[in-house]
């Protein structure tokens, strides 16, 4: 130990040998002004709000996960507002103002309760026009039965029955009510049967427990995107309702779609960022101003650390072309790490005096700083090698920040002017009495030490036994209880049962599409009819392949043409009528619905959000089931071989994300044996090895505290482990590196891990999970890593003179 | 990811109403000027007594239905029943036999060769809005009728009276643009106009009163 610092030594003791020269600083400034130049220049500033876009893909292919975001960003856009109240009549008024109120905010493309007969005609003529192209599939099994003599009769019956629910203006067209026939295998049971919300006096309203809701729906496409918390469509929706509320009590509203959630997830999210920064610059600022009692080493220090920052922003900012809040509220804990650097710098450069310059403070500290650097640096690396972008990101941002602090501290801080003070005190009781207590502990017999450990283990037990994995995606967000109670209600009113999986259907063409996704519908007929299956919805309802177009043509021809005569005389048509019949189903058949047809229909803008179009040369569609009692037994209906893929978002997320915790496990331990690697040429293999068991064993008491604390060990725990590995092994190395002055060097440690410790600490009270896990476990890890430094420290550190 | 409920499905759910088919002006007075207040709802209430008067009134029915596009009609005649308990029985025999029974809960369809075919107003609740708004106009029930309709009233000294209906909901007003009940001691005519500015004409004859459905008249409400 001791031959490591002579040579510092007598530099220091020598007094002013070299000076600090501006060139290094200045280049040092240029360096960074370049990096915000070119980020800045080169990227618009974008932070992204959305939280779905941090997971991990899942997706076998690139292309399917297109089509999968294709998908969610249609189905995700909407926002539906529920207005509720005991008497109907006042549940509607209201909706009329709300809607009126929401209309004319900036960014709602349109927001609407009215049901109008505009849109049913729109179909129903629809539906008309395309006649003997679309029709169900129990339309198809009777003409295939050779049924087509009982469906004339029928038809007939129908039109001479009383209160029939078809239009028969176009009897003379339509004799054998296909119209009708197609129409209610669309409204059949096995559809809408549990819908509740129907039209009532002109708007979509249902009934749940005593109270009336009226639907409302908005189309607001930026919504889920948008990171203005104050004009954000969500808070004037949410500001109409309050002022509602007040001037109509009894009136209830829930509101439910992605938007609401990811408002309230970034108003959160915002909050907390600037909340748990104040909160750590403030810490840092009073530990600081305390300690040193000068203004220098403060503001070098909090300079240092909002450059850092900036270069982390704009470094994250250039390679991933947006920044996530996630990954901003991540590194609110770069303050109290990179502090480490900054304060041992100060400490030292206080303990020595004004007379020792800049570049003799920075050669006792360097080698200290540098591996505390260099061994949080191999944790940061994990992150990065992990395949999920979020954590890159964090990785990067973190990384680029504590470069930037440290390069400060070592280049630019040398310059920074000495106290004027010759005698400032620092305070060194404390540490003092720490490194007395931490001496005496690692002189102590071996058998005591091995005493503590046993004690330990034993404490230890019971929280490993419940500790729990759980990578449940679901746990990661929490809804607050407002919108959890919203979205509940809105699933009852609304009861349209989807359950978050679905499948995605791809083709050749779009033919092929329709087709692959029509032998689909085949299997969830099955379904339907065995009860398993409540309904499902996909674009084949009303845009069939030509292939089954022309089966139904081919049907119609032989079933129900040759008694298109007998039916029309029996309504009181002749051959001017007959004749136009059949010239028209020749049209028909000669020219099948095509999707571009269908997408042209003004009505059909509901209708194609399933269906996903072309990406990258295939075609592709979704088919959402709705109401399904096992997930399992239709995942083995997909047929990823031939294009057919069953999507579970969270069962698929929550997958990956175990998997990503086993990989981090594994390269944990790969990052353990880099940091041997890294100390043992300078320590020595059985030192080395020592040094950075105080990590290993405060993280899996981490695990064991995660267990008594009934935190869930998921992938963020995971990461936070890996963090403190590469924070906590600092402690112990600078209780190895022996200085001159131990207790100036314990304070500047207790100082770091102070700073550390809070700034993760200050995470966990974060409601974001995620954010949440990660700094309980740092925390309780850096902490841990800490008080066990001197068990693992050999006898002749601590305290030991050179 | 959670789906949320897709416009397709709120277009679905509209699909069950599909509009009205109803043939035949009945007759030409305007009883649509005549608003239901003060005298006259006391009439009206007194000849809706006489309506409801038996737990089942039974009788024959000759529907024209026209087609004001086509210019044509459509002519059909049966039974129909009514029945306090249960619903309404529209049972038609001729052109073509088929028999319709709405109850509060639900639609029972009979075909001609017996095939049943039911809509269940849970899963249905437009239709079901729709048989109700009908039933409610035979079913005598003074406070319905104002409920759901603006009513119009007209009586002669001779005893014949006009009751005109205009719907209040605007969905049902998209199916029904308005209804004339007329008669003297019993319903005899039943008008039904639609937005398409067809008609459904009813003249109801051989009305005869009981306490009960037939067991015949109950198959054609069971779902069997």
């Amino acid at each position: 130990m001791s031959e490591n610092s002579s040579p510092t030594d007598e530099r220091a003791s020598s007094g002013m040998t070299r000076r600090p020269t501006w060139l290094v600083p200045i280049l040092w400034a240029v360096a960074h002004v370049l990096l915000l130049v070119i980020a800045f220049a080169a990227r618009p500033v974008k932070i992204d709000p959305d939280l779905f876009s941090i997971l991990p893909p899942t997706s076998p292919s690139k292309a399917v996960a297109d089509a999968e975001r294709a998908l969610a960003a249609r189905m995700n856009s909407g926002l539906y507002v529920l207005v509720g109240h005991a008497d109907f009549a006042e549940a509607r008024k209201l909706a009329v103002e709300l809607v009126d109120a929401i209309s004319g905010f900036p960014g709602v493309d349109e927001a609407t309760c009215e049901v109008g007969s505009g849109y049913l005609d729109d179909a129903r003529d629809f539906l008309f026009r395309y006649r003997y192209a679309i029709q169900g599939d129990e339309t198809i099994a009777r003409l295939e039965r050779g049924e087509g003599a009982a469906m004339a009769e029928e038809a007939l019956a129908t039109a001479f029955s009383p209160f029939t629910l078809s239009s028969l203006s176009r009897l003379d067209e339509d004799p054998f009510l296909l119209t009708e026939a197609s129409f209610s295998s669309l409204a059949s049971s096995a559809l809408l049967g549990g819908l509740a919300i129907a039209p009532r006096d002109g708007v979509l309203a249902a009934e749940d427990g005593g109270i009336h809701y009226v639907l409302i729906s908005v189309s607001a496409p930026q919504a889920a995107s948008s990171l203005d918390v104050d004009g954000h469509v969500v808070a004037r929706i949410l500001d109409a309702e309050k002022r509602l509320s007040a001037a109509t009590p009894g009136v209830r509203f829930a509101n439910s779609g992605v938007p609401f959630h990811s408002f309230e997830s970034t108003r959160e999210t915002q909050r907390e960022i600037a909340m748990i920064s104040v909160a750590s610059l403030v810490a840092t600022i009073l530990l600081l101003v305390l300690v040193y009692r000068s203004p220098t080493p403060l503001l070098a220090t909090v300079l240092a650390i909002a450059i850092g920052a900036a270069e982390a922003f704009a470094a994250t900012l250039l390679a991933f072309g947006e920044v996530h809040v996630l990954t901003l509220a991540f590194g609110t804990s770069l303050i109290g790490v990179s502090v480490d650097y900054a304060l041992h710098f100060f400490t030292e450069r206080a303990s020595l005096g004004p007379t020792v310059n800049g570049l003799a403070v920075r050669s006792r500290v360097i080698r200290g700083v540098w591996l505390g650097l260099a061994t949080t640096l191999v944790s940061y690396a994990v992150l990065f090698i992990v395949p999920f972008p979020l954590l890159r990101q964090m990785a990067l941002f973190s990384t680029v920040g504590l470069v930037s602090v440290f390069s400060a501290v070592v280049f630019v801080f040398p310059r920074v002017p000495a106290p004027r003070k010759a005698d400032a005190t620092l305070p060194l009781r404390l540490p003092s009495f720490v490194l007395s207590m931490a001496g005496r502990f690692a002189r102590a017999p071996l058998r005591v030490k091995l005493l503590v450990a046993f004690a330990l283990v034993a404490a230890a037990l019971p929280g490993f036994l419940r500790v729990r994995v759980d990578n449940d995606v679901r746990g990661l967000y929490t809804m607050s209880a407002a919108m959890r109670d919203s979205e509940a209600i809105a699933a009852r009113v609304l009861r349209h049962g989807s359950s978050g999986w679905y499948y995605i259907v791809s083709g050749e063409s779009a033919e092929g599409v329709l087709r692959a996704e029509e032998s689909l519908s085949a299997r969830l007929a099955t379904e339907v009819s065995a009860g398993r299956l409540g309904a499902f919805l996909g674009t084949t309802r009303f845009l069939p392949s030509v292939e089954r177009q022309r089966k139904l043509s081919g049907l119609i021809s032989r079933e129900l043409m040759p008694r298109a005569r007998d039916q029309l005389a029996a309504l009181g048509f002749g051959p001017a009528e007959l004749a136009r019949l059949e010239a028209d189903f020749a049209r028909s058949a000669a020219n099948p619905l095509k999707p571009e047809i269908l997408l042209a229909e003004p009505f059909s803008r509901s209708i194609s959000t399933f269906w996903i179009g072309e990406i990258d040369g295939r075609w592709y569609s979704a088919v959402m089931p709705l109401r399904a009692t096992d997930k399992e037994s239709f995942r083995r209906l997909a047929d990823p071989a031939s294009g057919t893929y069953f999507v579970d978002k969270t069962g698929d997320i929550s997958a990956t994300l175990g998997r990503i915790s086993a990989v981090s496990l594994a390269l944990l331990a790969l990052s353990y044996l880099v940091i041997l690697a890294l100390l043992t040429p300078i320590y020595g293999i059985a030192r080395a090895i020592r040094i950075s068991l105080a990590p290993v064993s405060a993280a899996l008491l981490t695990v064991s505290a995660l267990g008594f604390l009934c935190e869930p060990l998921n992938l963020f725990s995971v990461m936070g482990i890996v963090m403190t590995m590469g924070i906590g092994i600092d402690y112990a190395i600078f209780l190895s590196e022996g200085t001159t002055h131990p207790p100036v060097t314990m304070l500047a440690v207790l100082l770091s891990m102070l700073t550390t410790v809070l700034s993760f600490g200050f995470l966990s009270f974060s409601s974001l999970a995620p954010v949440h896990t990660f700094g309980a476990t740092v925390f309780l890890g850096v902490a841990l890593s800490f008080a066990l430094a001197p068990l693992f420290a050999g006898r002749a550190s601590c305290g030991a003179k050179g | 990811m959670r789906a949320k409920a897709p416009r397709l499905l709120v277009v679905a759910a509209f699909f069950v109403f599909g509009s009205f088919a109803a043939p035949a002006v009945f007759a030409q007075s305007d009883v649509f000027s005549k608003p239901a207040t003060g005298d006259s709802r006391a009439e009206l209430e007194r000849s809706c007594a006489a309506l409801s008067r038996s737990p089942v009134m039974r009788g024959s029915f000759t529907q024209r239905r026209e087609i004001k596009k086509l210019g044509r009609s459509l002519v059909s005649s049966g039974r129909f029943a009514l029945s306090r308990a249960d619903g309404m029985l529209w049972d038609t025999r001729k052109p073509f036999p088929s028999a319709m029974a709405l109850t509060d809960s639900r639609i029972v369809q009979t075909s001609g060769q017996g095939k049943k075919s039911v809509i269940d107003a849970r899963e249905n609740p437009s239709f079901q809005q729709f048989a109700d708004t009908i039933r409610s106009v035979f079913s005598g029930d003074v406070d319905a009728l104002f409920a759901r309709f603006e009513v119009f009233f007209v009586s002669g000294p001779d005893g014949a009276w006009e009751l005109g209906l205009i719907p209040k909901d605007a969905t049902i007003k998209q199916a029904i643009s308005s209804m004339r009940l007329s008669g003297k001691a019993n319903v005899e005519g039943f008008v039904l106009l639609e937005p398409s500015g067809d008609t459904v004409t009813y003249r109801f004859a051989d009305h005869s009163f009981s306490e009960a459905l037939t067991d015949d008249e109950r198959k054609l409400f069971s779902d069997r």
